[in-house]
């Protein structure tokens, strides 16, 4: 065997260098954006039985513009009180569906009505006194 | 709220139904992200300490991104699943 001189030492290949630094995982700020949303939507549909979708703002802004403005108009549940008097506590878009009137009802003048009407039974269950 | 809802909110979400070891696992694979090509970690001494580093991913995400930390594992999860199905890749 040969002696070791540094003639030989100097001929040893070195082993390539592994690059330094760590490996990353290169993203942009949409892709996480994406991601982001992906998390959030399963997590608020758990939570709260609904999602939230991101609109643009090119699309709010085409909603505006094509759907009509409604006009409200009041309901006027107690029809002897003169209309200069009444107050209506609710008031509701014409053509409204029995939903919204439930929904705008529930408001409180609903619980006014239920209130009476327990008023009623009980002076019904009583002799017909108040 | 269901029980389970109210023990994740004690205690996080279940990291093993996501996919991931540990909690650790979370901070680790945030930790990796170069976002618009700025790394989540800037200061390589928050490698090695892994309370330092925990905090430095959780701080980059709350204050750049508005996440919450309990939303922070279903992110993680989430580039979990994207590695593994190559939408996402690793780069030196």
């Amino acid at each position: 065997m040969a002696p070791i001189t540094p003639t030989r030492i100097g001929s040893v290949e070195q082993a390539p260098r592994q690059s330094g630094g760590t490996p990353l995982i290169n993203l942009t700020s949409t892709e996480l954006n994406r991601l982001v949303y992906d998390v959030r939507s399963p997590l608020n549909q758990a939570q709260n039985g609904f999602s939230t979708r991101p609109v643009s703002t090119e699309e709010s802004q085409a909603l505006s513009t094509t759907q009509p403005q409604i006009t409200k108009t009041p309901l006027n549940l107690q029809p002897e009180i003169p209309t200069e008097t009444y107050r209506p506590a609710v008031a509701l878009a014409p053509g409204a569906n029995m939903l919204e009137v439930i929904f705008a009802l529930g408001n409180g003048q609903l619980k006014t009505l239920a209130a009476q009407a327990n008023r009623e039974q009980a002076a019904l269950n009583n002799g017909g006194k108040a | 709220m269901t029980n389970n809802g109210q023990e994740e909110k004690k205690s996080g979400p279940n990291l093993q139904a996501l996919g991931l070891k540990s909690s650790m696992e979370v901070i680790d694979i945030l930790g990796l992200l170069r976002i618009d090509g700025e790394p989540v970690i800037k200061n390589d001494q928050s490698l090695l300490d892994p309370k330092d580093k925990a905090r430095a991913v959780i701080e980059y995400f709350v204050d750049k991104h508005n996440l919450k930390p309990g939303e922070l594992p279903y992110v993680a999860a989430a580039i979990k699943s994207e590695l593994k199905s190559g939408r996402l890749a690793w780069r030196k």
